[in-house]
């Protein structure tokens, strides 16, 4: 697959520097060349960079268009070295960046839906068991309160919309299996 | 030379590489954990990325008396003045600050 396909269009058809395919990687330059797609048996893999949020998201709109088959990975899997616990350590690092302002609010503004494409490439790896330990430990993450003496208050870290929805998540990943 | 947005962009890209370089070398010698989750003991610039600390030094606005007072594009560049006066001093003169309190007032009457 040509790589500069995956570019999406208002960027390429301006022939803007700042996006280049360099080796087996597409990349986007803001101060380093940071890696964010390449693509393995006919299938892409997007990084799931916290650094660039708009620029994942404009990449899966554009791959949404396309109608090709992608999923999502951590950004520490461009480097040589490794991970560790691969499988756990990516749906980790899926449900946590969906925690995050930039991905909740932007996936939903692109109708992406980010759950269903977790269940698929679990399924794909056979690693769906460990959802459910991840999301466990993700869920105490988001729902984390501190309480304010002064003003008796409570105060979260994550909004109202994200806590509400990793509420109920597991319940969807389940649903969207047996779908 | 013009000073239009692109030269902008680029004095301020380079005043932000030169002081998260300064960072990178002063903080403490623990590890770092970089917006992607990831630890670290030798951070480079490009660690900082998505961090506070990397938008905190996009302001080119500091304390200093070179940034906060001193007039340097003007042929009348001698004599520096003090930015933005207000009565009892309510606004710094920087701009983080009466950005954060322009939000305050508009969540106060529900535009935001």
């Amino acid at each position: 697959m040509d790589l500069n396909r995956l570019i999406p269009e208002r960027f390429l058809n301006v022939g803007d520097p700042k996006w280049k395919v360099k080796g087996d990687f597409v990349m986007f330059k803001k101060i380093e060349h940071i890696p964010l797609c390449f693509v393995k048996d006919d299938t892409v893999y997007v990084f799931l960079e916290n650094k660039l949020p708009k620029q994942v998201i404009f990449l899966t709109q554009h791959l949404m268009n396309l109608g090709l088959e992608f999923y999502f990975l951590m950004p520490e899997c461009s480097s040589p070295k490794g991970v560790e616990y691969f499988y756990y350590d990516n749906i980790k690092h899926y449900l946590l960046s969906y925690a995050k302002d930039h991905f909740f609010y932007g996936f939903n503004k692109i109708n992406f839906n980010i759950v269903n494409n977790l269940v698929k490439w679990s399924e794909k790896e056979d690693c769906f068991d460990l959802i459910r330990e991840a999301h466990a430990e993700v869920l105490k993450e988001v729902q984390y309160a501190t309480w304010d003496y002064y003003s008796r208050k409570k105060y979260f870290v994550y909004k109202q919309d994200i806590r509400e929805e990793f509420r109920t998540m597991y319940r969807e990943i389940v649903i969207s299996k047996i779908l | 030379m013009s000073r239009n947005r692109a030269w902008r962009r680029y004095i301020e890209e380079s005043t932000v590489i030169k002081r998260l370089k300064i960072k990178c070398s002063t903080d403490s010698w623990w590890r770092f954990e970089d917006v992607n989750g990831i630890k670290k003991y030798h951070r480079r610039v490009i660690d900082y990325l998505g961090n506070k600390d990397y938008y905190r030094s996009k302001t080119t606005s500091t304390t200093k008396w070179d940034s906060r007072y001193k007039t340097k594009y003007s042929p009348n560049s001698t004599n520096g003045y003090y930015r933005d006066p207000k009565k009892f001093r309510e606004s710094t003169g920087l701009r983080e600050k009466d950005k954060r309190d322009f939000h305050k007032i508009l969540r106060e009457n529900g535009f935001k």
